[in-house]
């Protein structure tokens, strides 16, 4: 396509220059009028000479397709959901801790090899658990239900997936 | 012209909201906190965030980019790409804005002195030439005027030619090297996107960003560059011969090529931009729901300390605004000695014909005035992709931020 394209430029200049060349060399007379006129003509017809080759041709376009499918920096990613979970584990420990229970170990498993953030469940121990006197209920039962509201006001997780460990 | 100065002034407009994003975007951080020392523990707690995130992030190819450009140097004042994002992510962006004016006086000034031979040599020349037109012999005919006016028309040609086909090289050679750019830093803005939650936005700028770098970089070397050279061999051969003038077939070409550009510059931007604003503001509603179902809206200063999960994601945000901001200042480094090159070369031009048109050959100026017309398609050229590099990454830089 290009070759065809330099080419007709550049038969377009040569025909020009050429007329230029003969213009210099000839000289004046009746005759120059006419061979002013042709060549003039020849330039026209060099013009549009590739024009009627265009109709009815088949243009591919598929070479010049979208080939590049940009990699992100998935390490990185990677990296940060650790960061991610890390950031999490000691924020609810820290709420659970506020609301009363101290010595709660909680740890969050989210899918560490995935570009979003998305947790897999939380695991409460309450093994070491000690009851400070400012918490509200002294039940185990409803201190799993107080814990649990308190994880899921901070994240927005099924309840299924929060296990607890007596 | 106009359009080329307005282009210009759109590139550094949209250039300056960047440095304010960055700015504020580093100041708004700590208000949050309260009281003073809260407010320093939470600082120093979001520097480790950023220092850790940076740290696992891979700056090796946008370092090997600014290695390569003395301009970009200049504009980093030395620093490393890493290095500068830092000082970025700290506050420190335009204190050294001086040296900038320096560096582009230098810029303008050194490209006058390059051209000043060539320009006083042409001027010579077709001067020379127009004095022997009016001073020859009755006797000897209009051949001889006609082969004075070929020869100076040759040197004249030669002389100019030399630096056409540097400006078409440098040309070139920028707009590969913002290829490289874009190349290098759209990961890293994508992957900044999706590490602060921003999915729906990165499938909106994954597809634009790829079509800007593969199709219409390809659409700008090897359709555009082609009808340049095409137009300015065409307004070199129409003004060599009294009798064939191809002047409109000249016009015919510059409009196509505007139009090229014009369809390709409005489609991809209001694409671009519709999407993406959509998109930012889907992003940036999920993001605040789905994280922080109750407290976010309860501003608590004890419990905003303790989010460390906040600074984790604000720490990534930083860093993709501070990523953006550097890429852009990078882009500033590459296109700003071409487009002075090419400016200072057009009003040389310019000049020329204005100085030769009176004394001189009438069709060498009319040569000279048509090729500084051809010269700003070669400016429009540069200004137009990085016009919409520009915008792009202000998108990016804009959307799916946590404040």
């Amino acid at each position: 396509m290009f070759s065809s394209i330099s080419s007709w430029i550049l038969s377009i200049a040569g025909v020009i220059s050429i007329s230029v060349i003969v213009e210099l060399i000839l000289p004046e007379g009746s005759l120059n009028k006419y061979i002013r006129s042709i060549f003039s003509f020849v330039v026209v017809l060099v013009i549009i000479a590739p024009l009627p080759g265009l109709v009815g041709k088949n243009f591919d376009f598929s070479q010049i397709s979208i080939e590049e499918e940009y990699t992100l920096q998935e390490d990185y990613l990677f990296q940060l959901n650790v960061y991610k979970t890390e950031a999490l584990q000691t924020q609810l420990a820290n709420d659970i801790e506020q609301a009363g229970y101290e010595n709660v170990k909680v740890s969050v498993s989210c899918e560490n090899y995935s570009t979003n953030f998305t947790i897999t469940a939380i695991y409460v121990e309450l093994q070491n658990l000690v009851i400070l006197d400012k918490a509200e209920h002294t039940n185990i039962i409803d201190i799993e239900e107080e814990i649990l509201s308190l994880i899921r006001s901070r994240v927005d997780v099924e309840k299924g997936r929060v296990h607890f460990e007596r | 012209m106009k359009k080329l100065t307005l282009a210009i002034a759109a590139i550094f407009l949209l250039l300056s909201p960047a440095i304010i994003l960055i700015s504020s975007a580093t100041t708004n951080q700590p208000v949050l906190a309260a009281s003073a020392a809260e407010d320093e523990s939470l600082e120093d707690q979001l520097d480790d965030s950023v220092n850790d995130q940076l740290g696992d992030l891979d700056f090796s190819e946008l370092e090997d980019i600014l290695n390569n450009s003395d301009q970009g140097q200049d504009l980093f004042g030395g620093m490393s790409f890493f290095d500068k994002i830092v000082a970025i992510i700290s506050g420190e962006f335009g204190e050294d804005s001086t040296s900038v004016w320096q560096a582009l006086l230098n810029l303008i000034f050194d490209n006058l002195l390059a051209f000043l031979p060539i320009i006083a040599t042409v001027i010579a020349v077709s001067i020379l030439g127009g004095m022997i037109q009016n001073l020859k012999p009755n006797l000897s005919g209009k051949s001889i005027g006609s082969v004075i006016h070929f020869v100076t028309y040759g040197v004249v040609i030669i002389l100019i030619f030399t630096i056409v086909m540097r400006m078409v090289s440098v040309t070139t050679n920028t707009i590969s090297s913002i290829k490289a750019q874009m190349d290098a830093v759209f990961p890293i803005l994508l992957t900044m996107l999706t590490a602060v939650g921003g999915s729906v936005s990165v499938s909106v700028y994954q597809p634009a960003m790829a079509l800007l770098s593969s199709l219409i970089i390809n659409v700008f070397t090897m359709v555009l560059m082609p009808i340049f050279l095409i137009s300015t061999v065409l307004s070199l051969v129409s003004n060599l011969s009294n009798n064939v003038k191809l002047d409109k077939f000249i016009s015919f070409l510059n409009s196509l090529f505007k139009w090229i550009v014009g369809l390709i510059f409005t489609i991809f931007i209001s694409f671009a931009a519709v999407q993406g604003i959509t998109a930012g503001s889907i992003d940036g509603l999920s993001i605040k729901t789905a994280k922080f179902a109750i407290k976010s809206y309860i501003p608590i200063v004890g419990s905003y300390i303790s989010d460390g999960f906040y600074i984790v994601l604000a720490s990534s945000s930083l860093i993709k605004n501070a990523v953006g901001a550097a890429g852009l200042l990078l882009l500033a480094g590459t296109i700003l000695s071409p487009i002075i090159e090419l400016v200072i070369f057009i009003l040389a031009l310019k000049l020329m014909a204005g100085i030769i048109e009176p004394l001189g050959d009438g069709k060498i100026a009319s040569f000279v005035s048509t090729l500084s017309k051809n010269m700003t398609l070669l400016v429009s050229m540069v200004a137009a992709v990085s016009f919409m590099y520009v915008l792009l990454t202000g998108l990016v830089m804009c959307s799916a931020n946590i404040l």
